[in-house]
């Protein structure tokens, strides 16, 4: 049933991982890729292959005693893309919306994509709103740089070149979302909420593991894979029955669930 | 003599035809011109009979015309045309006027005959430039008016072409199908049955070729609306021809649409440059079609559109073949026999020529093609050898020797020689910048044995070294090959296409020639040997500034190819920003979209900037049609495409992608995208660009389809994209290695899987060919589009605050909306097409969208009728006196109040005084008015008739405010508003100056007007006083008159009222009161169908009975007033008095600062007055009205006298009840007007 061919460690060999597939969204150049990319080899890539369409990657994660397949659509991010991306987001049972906390703009285009995804996706779609570049803002030295223009360069080569020091002390640069915002954003529209650094790391694994235990699992075990399409929420008459067997097969160990990369 | 305005639209090009025609009379005629009808107008028998006969064989003739005589010739000249006896009438009385002096002076008939076609055809070319009415075909003329008449369309809309056709409706209706720029019509009338079929080409969602009679004949043509309706037309004996130009036509409007509801808006445009300054790239010209250059040239006729659609699709043709710029014509063609080199070779084919290339295709089984630049012909000598008369011996520029026999009639072949000739000498200028361009090229470097000399702009490979092993690749074995073939037939410029050509390509392109050889494949470089210099042009002017595609590019020039080793460096990623950047300057509405970075960047590494730059045209603009778009429609398109192919080669997995619920272009896309550059191991992506760029897309689709099929077994196993993409990730690394590892075979063991791949893409897939690509993309885009449109309509409605809209109001919205901007952007953009606005409605096309959702908002609907329709006593001195103003005038008047009112509403819409609206705007002001209450509505007129913001209405701001009333009201078939309306400007004027709560003076009407009321006081009473006066006023008021006011003719009174006093005197009339409850926002009609036209004829007829009744109407008001004997009056009369009354006060109150606001309100509501009585005699409101009317009239005996007759009672009510039976008459038959046919709506005109 489930393709757990690419080796996944010794990690719950005897079982299988159940498959979330997770979709990423959000403006041009706000880390989405190297979001996924911190989550998935734990690494920040210098001139990574931009995406077009969108990427597609995988990642197992272990949670509880559970493990859970992440089928990652990182999408691109250019408005022009967007009309491609129903084709991603369709059947998505979690979404990563991702918005750049140096810049303003990014988020009102995060509301717009909730927006979307809360009328045109799966209606159980599990959505993550996550302010990206914290790092940005964290050791400023306070050298605020408004200037959009080179505020963009800035926050792209402190994204792309590398963790540079010197490099960090140029392009530091003012937070424009304040946490409060988003945070009081997210809550009122029943989104998590997350301040991530692609760059150093931090947060990107909770991303992922708060996602997966939001997710309701069970229905997703249920439900066969082929027949994902009416998403989760369709197949309830056999949720109650194979429920049950994934509650036994599952149920029991209470451990602190845990990204297992 | 006063000038009579020549009439417009009545006057046609003249036009040959037999003045003794079966079917028409004449009517009047005089030496030289003679006014004609149609039989058929007179009785309605012959009428449906004629009609049909008409509708039949011909289009539909006009039923009157107005013929010249000519004096040299039997045949006479139609020199003007008309649906209704008044406009011919108009037109005659100006020919009299005009023609018959000069006439007289003249004594040569030929110089009569000159002198009057010179005068009417100036008249014509003047009022209708760029129309089909002075198209030189005399056909399409007269069937572009028959059209544009029939479905009451703008006279700038062009017509191309028509085609007897039969309609499968209820039942089969012969008649003819229309087809014009933007619509797609039917017309049929049998016997008296009308059919009319009116479909907008941008709703148009599929195009169906059929076959008919069950299924004999391929006849037929099965039009899809994009919302479900189906219409299936049969019959056509040219079914093939008319298939294309809907197609052709279908194509042009959704390049239209796209642009229309495109999400991103010229994204490549500067920041700082005004929107207006940036040319619009895609946009399709179709002046540009007409042959007319300048817009001012006074070339008296335009020709046919269809023609210019025709010769566009032979030029697109033509420059696809032979992958030549867009600025080449086919100019000659012939059939040619071609001798190339010193070979003894024959190859039959066809030769064409262009501005500046000389083409050759063989067409049989030696195929080979030879697009040869003229600059590159050194030497051309006519042989007159023994087998051919015509031969052409051409030298070329790098010495190679071309013979072409012409295989035609003599003549064609001298025409072929003397364009050949002309077009020689044109391009000798070009002949100078051969030379440093063929520098530019590798190929010249390795014939002067000189290949390791690096070129001075060259792609980084010369520098940072080519991708791959050369050993491997055979780079030396390929570039000797290459070198033979380039002695054999020619290089670069010259080089000839021959058979061994697609084969030495297949095999890969040696490193350094590739760059020129993709070039010469994809024509990219005769764009780059034509336009010297310009790439540096394009980064020189636009150093410095910055764009939003800049800031895009900016934050990809890392990430493209970064294992490339130049791609870390400066110098890499400067040529990739330079060329980048050129591209989205020279195509701001595309701009850059992510994929192109790494397009561009592979290709640079074999190419210059600017070779690169110039196949980044060609790809943009011809490989790859709209998948760098804004909305990237041709990616989606081909995508539909491959899905559609997969089906029809690879049933199985196409199904099984069906079933495991896997999106086809999940994996594909990015392929297409990018080229398989991102895919595919670099070596192996560029032996696909090697194909690519000389066999077109179809290479994609066949790869694509073969590497399906090459992993089918594993792609069937897989059961989600997941699982799907990983098998194909897994074979793309995998491409080196052997496809068949364990065969015996050595040979076989060499075989790369790439080798594989190819094999099975080109044998498996063979089928694939450029045609049936392109095929398939003319029967897809209309699907596609509507889908991106739709997509596009969903993402906008949901950032939009809709307020209490439904989701279906909304979307009705926002259909109209674009609509406006569709239809708006065609008409301005013939010449000038505003970007700036490309998503927001500026004045202009505002009124059109509010005209499409509220019947009163159409105004320009009367502008068409105000130019056309002039009173039927043409000579000026018969209309005299103010009450009998003239129609035009009147609807002169009524428009500009119209416009007024809409534009006030613009600027209460525009909420940032933007000078725009944009769908949100729209959405809330719309809002305010359907949803809010009636307060907020009173408020809504009260401030935007209050022009001076002074928070009080004066006196003009009151009248404008009736004005207002009366215009939104003009087409209301009830009456009940005009007495309404003068209810509201007495009581207005009442409330608004009387400091006491005096109940008296609501006749004040009748002269506060233009006389009395010296005080002005504030709006004087408080709610329930002013109620009560309000109410009581119409049937108490008797006695108090004279008390408050004091006519003083020439003073003009202060007045003032205020908002609360406003909302009074609105309450206090029922018919007020319901307008502003649900009368205004229910005008508005989102979801039910406005009934957008009454037809223009049913307007006219009615039109010109309103001029009739108004002439009588007020001879009789007048002699009501006159009279001053109430009880003399009779009821009937009675009732329309008041508004007569009322008419004459605020008229005569206007025509002190404007005499022409006197026409309005008399034009206006006489004749509706009249309506009233015959219909509305037993309104409880009558009897007040009755009251009042006497108060008025003896009033109006102190006052005023300006009415001169003085009538007799019972003559007047002669001549009361004579109107009155003869309104009833063709008052009732009024409505049915629209659906009878033109004649027959004349006939009724006619008294």
């Amino acid at each position: 049933m489930s393709q757990a061919n690419d080796a996944a460690g010794p990690i719950a060999s005897n079982m299988k991982p159940v498959q979330v597939k997770l979709v990423l969204l959000g403006e041009a150049a706000v880390g989405k890729s190297s979001l996924v990319l911190r989550f998935v080899n734990d690494e920040f890539q210098l001139n990574k292959e931009p995406t077009i369409g969108a990427a597609f990657l995988t990642q197992k994660c272990r949670l509880e005693d559970k493990v859970i397949k992440f089928e990652i659509w990182d999408t691109a991010g250019q408005e022009r893309f967007h009309s491609l991306a129903p084709m991603y987001y369709r059947n998505a049972q979690a979404a990563v919306i991702v918005y750049d906390v140096t810049k303003a703009s990014s988020l009102e285009k995060a509301k717009s994509w909730v927006k979307e995804l809360q009328r045109q996706a799966n209606p159980n779609i599990v959505i993550a709103l996550t302010g990206n570049k914290v790092d940005l803002v964290a050791n400023r030295k306070n050298r605020t740089n408004n200037d959009g223009e080179t505020d963009e360069d800035g926050e792209q080569d402190a994204q792309e070149i590398d963790e540079d020091e010197e490099d960090d002390e140029d392009y530091a640069v003012t937070r424009q979302v304040p946490t409060e915002e988003a945070s009081a954003y997210a809550q009122e529209s029943g989104l998590l909420f997350f301040e991530t650094s692609a760059k150093n790391g931090q947060g990107v694994a909770e991303v992922f593991t708060e996602i997966a235990k939001k997710i309701p699992l069970e229905h997703i075990l249920s439900s066969s894979r082929g027949g994902r399409a009416g998403g989760v929420s369709s197949s309830n008459g056999r949720v109650d029955l194979q429920n049950g067997a994934n509650g036994q097969r599952l149920g029991g160990q209470q451990e602190k669930g845990g990204c297992a990369c | 003599m006063a000038h009579l305005k020549p009439p417009h639209h009545v006057f046609i090009l003249p036009t040959p035809c037999d003045q003794y025609n079966p079917l028409f009379d004449t009517v009047q005629s005089t030496e030289n011109f003679v006014l004609q009808r149609t039989k058929a107008s007179k009785s309605q028998f012959l009428n449906s009979f004629l009609g049909t006969i008409q509708n039949v064989f011909d289009t539909k003739q006009a039923p009157f015309r107005i013929l010249f005589r000519r004096q040299l010739n039997a045949q006479a000249l139609m020199i003007a045309e008309a649906e209704t006896q008044k406009n011919i009438d108009h037109a005659w009385s100006w020919i009299q006027e005009n023609f018959v002096l000069g006439l007289q002076v003249l004594d040569d008939a030929q110089e009569k005959e000159e002198w009057v076609l010179t005068k009417i055809r100036s008249l014509v070319t003047r009022a209708d430039k760029g129309t089909d009415d002075i198209t030189s075909d005399e056909k399409v003329r007269s069937a572009s008016r028959a059209f544009r008449q029939t479905f009451n369309v703008l006279p700038s809309e062009r017509l191309v072409s028509y085609y007897s056709c039969s309609f499968h409706g209820k039942m089969m209706n012969q008649g003819w199908m229309y087809i014009s720029e933007n619509y797609l019509c039917f017309y049929s009338f049998m016997l008296g049955m009308e059919t009319k079929i009116f479909l907008e080409l941008k709703d148009i969602g599929d195009l169906q070729k059929e076959k008919s009679k069950r299924g004999v004949f391929a006849d037929a043509i099965r039009v899809v609306m994009k919302d479900g309706r189906e219409y299936f037309f049969s019959n056509l004996f040219h079914r093939d021809e008319t298939y294309d130009i809907l197609v052709q036509l279908t194509t042009l409007t959704m390049e239209r649409l796209l642009r229309n509801t495109a999400l991103e808006h010229a994204p490549g445009q500067s920041n700082g440059d005004d929107p207006e300054s940036v040319k619009d790239v895609f946009s399709v010209d179709v002046d540009s079609l007409d042959g007319n250059e300048s817009p001012y040239s006074p070339t008296p006729t335009t020709r046919p559109l269809r023609l210019g659609l025709e010769e566009q699709k032979r030029d697109s043709q033509f420059q696809l073949r032979f992958n030549l710029p867009t600025s080449e014509h086919l100019m000659e063609e012939s059939s040619a026999t071609m001798v190339h080199g010193d070979k003894t070779d024959m190859f039959h084919g066809r030769i064409y020529m262009s501005e500046s290339f000389l083409c050759f295709i063989c067409t049989e089984a030696n195929p080979c093609v030879l697009a040869l630049p003229l600059f590159t012909i050194r030497r051309v000598e006519r042989m007159n050898s023994r087998s051919a008369m015509y031969a052409l011996n051409i030298l070329t520029w790098h010495q190679m020797r071309v013979v072409f026999r012409l295989n035609g009639p003599r003549t064609q072949c001298e025409k072929f020689c003397s364009t050949l000739k002309t077009n020689l000498k044109l391009q000798v200028r070009a002949m100078r910048s051969l030379k440093p361009f063929l520098a530019t090229c590798f190929s010249e470097a390795l014939l002067a044995d000189r290949p390791d000399v690096a070129e001075k702009d060259s792609g980084l490979g010369w520098i940072f070294e080519f991708p791959g092993d050369p050993k491997k690749l055979k780079n030396k074995s390929k570039t000797k090959l290459w070198l033979q073939y380039f002695k054999d037939n020619g290089r670069n410029l010259t080089m000839n296409k021959a058979a061994t050509f697609p084969k030495l390509i297949r095999v890969g392109l040696p490193n350094k020639l590739r760059g020129e050889i993709w070039e010469a494949c994809s024509g990219s470089l005769y764009l780059r040997s034509m336009n010297p210099g310009e790439y540096d042009k394009l980064l020189k002017d636009n150093e410095g500034k910055m764009s939003l595609s800049l800031e895009e590019i900016e934050k990809d020039l890392n990430r493209s190819l970064p294992e490339y080793e130049a791609y870390q460096a400066n110098q890499g990623i400067n040529r990739l920003r330079n060329v980048l950047s050129a591209y989205a300057w020279k195509n701001p509405d595309l701009g850059y979209c992510q994929a192109m970075n790494i397009v561009t960047s592979a290709i640079l590494i074999y190419q210059s900037e600017e070779q690169a730059f110039w196949t980044l045209n060609v790809l943009c603009d011809r490989l790859l049609p709209g998948y760098y778009s804004t909305s990237m429609y041709g990616a989606l398109l081909d995508q539909t495409i491959l899905e559609h192919l997969l089906e029809k080669t690879m049933p199985v997995m196409s199904k099984h992608l069906k079933k495991v619920d896997v999106q086809l272009s999940v994996a594909c896309l990015p392929w297409f995208l990018s080229l398989f550059i991102n895919s595919m191991p670099l070596v192996y992506a560029f032996r696909v660009l090697d194909c690519f760029f000389f066999e077109g897309p179809k290479v994609l689709f066949q790869i694509s389809l073969a590497i399906l099929k090459v992993n089918g077994d594993e792609l069937l196993a897989s059961k989600d994209d997941g699982a799907f993409m990983d098998v194909l990730k897994k074979y793309f690394s995998t491409l080196d290695e052997s496809a068949f590892p364990n065969s015996t075979n050595p040979k076989a063991r060499a075989l790369t899987k790439f080798n594989e791949l190819m094999l099975v893409a080109y044998k498996e897939f063979e089928s694939v060919t450029a045609e049936m690509v392109a095929e398939l993309r003319r029967n897809h885009q209309l699907k596609v589009v509507h889908n991106i449109g739709s997509f596009t309509k969903r993402s906008q409605l949901r950032n939009i605050t809709s307020g209490k809209f439904s989701k279906d109001e909304m979307s009705v919205i926002y259909d109209r909306f674009y609509s406006a901007l569709f239809y708006g952007r065609s008409q301005s953009g013939r010449g000038s097409n505003k970007q700036g606005e490309a998503r927001a409605l500026d004045a202009n096309t505002f009124v059109s969208f509010l005209g499409s959702i509220a019947h009163w908002a159409q105004v320009d609907d009367d502008q068409m009728e105000g130019d056309e329709v002039h009173p039927i006593d043409g000579s000026p001195q018969h209309r005299r006196r103010g009450s009998t103003s003239t129609t035009s005038t009147a609807r002169e008047r009524r428009r500009v109040v119209g416009k007024h009112f809409i534009s006030r509403l613009f600027d209460r819409f525009d909420d940032n005084g933007s000078g725009i609206l944009s769908l949100q705007e729209v959405t809330t002001g719309l809002g305010d008015i359907i949803h809010g209450d009636m307060m907020s509505r009173m408020q809504l007129f009260f401030d935007m008739h209050d022009l001076n913001k002074d928070g009080t209405l004066n006196r003009d701001e009151i009248l404008g405010m009736s004005e207002s009333l009366l215009f939104i009201y003009r087409y209301d078939d009830g009456d009940t508003y005009l007495p309404a309306i003068s209810n509201f400007i007495r009581n207005a004027f009442e409330f608004a100056e009387k400091v006491e709560p005096e109940k008296k003076e609501e006749f004040v009407v009748e002269d506060e007007g233009d006389e009395d009321d010296d005080d002005n006081s504030k709006q004087a009473k408080d709610t329930e006083e002013s109620k009560e006066g309000e109410s009581g006023a119409e049937g108490s008021s008797t006695p108090k008159a004279n008390s408050g006011t004091t006519p003083q003719p020439q003073e003009e009174p202060e007045i003032q009222m205020s908002l609360p006093s406003f909302r009074m005197v609105v309450l206090a009339d029922e018919t007020l009161e319901r307008f502003f409850d649900s009368g205004f926002s229910g005008s508005f009609k989102l979801l039910e169908p406005l009934d957008r036209q009454r037809g223009l004829f049913a307007r006219e007829v009615f039109d010109s009975l309103l001029s009739e009744g108004r002439k009588l109407a007020g001879s009789i008001a007048g002699g009501i007033q006159s009279r001053g004997r109430p009880h003399h009056a009779p009821t009937s009369s009675s009732s329309s008095s008041l508004p007569v009354d009322t008419n004459k006060s605020t008229s005569s109150i206007a025509e002190k600062d404007n005499p022409e606001a006197v026409v309005v309100p008399k034009d206006k509501s006489t004749p509706t007055i009249v309506a009233d009585k015959s219909k509305d005699n037993d309104d409880d409101e009558d009897d007040d009205l009755e009251e009042v009317t006497k108060e008025d009239a003896t009033e109006d005996d102190d006052g005023e006298d300006e009415d001169d007759e003085d009538g007799d009672g019972d003559d007047l009510l002669d001549e009361v009840e004579k109107f009155l039976t003869e309104f009833d008459l063709e008052g009732g038959g009024k409505k049915d007007l629209g659906l009878t046919s033109a004649a027959g709506a004349a006939d009724s005109s006619s008294p």
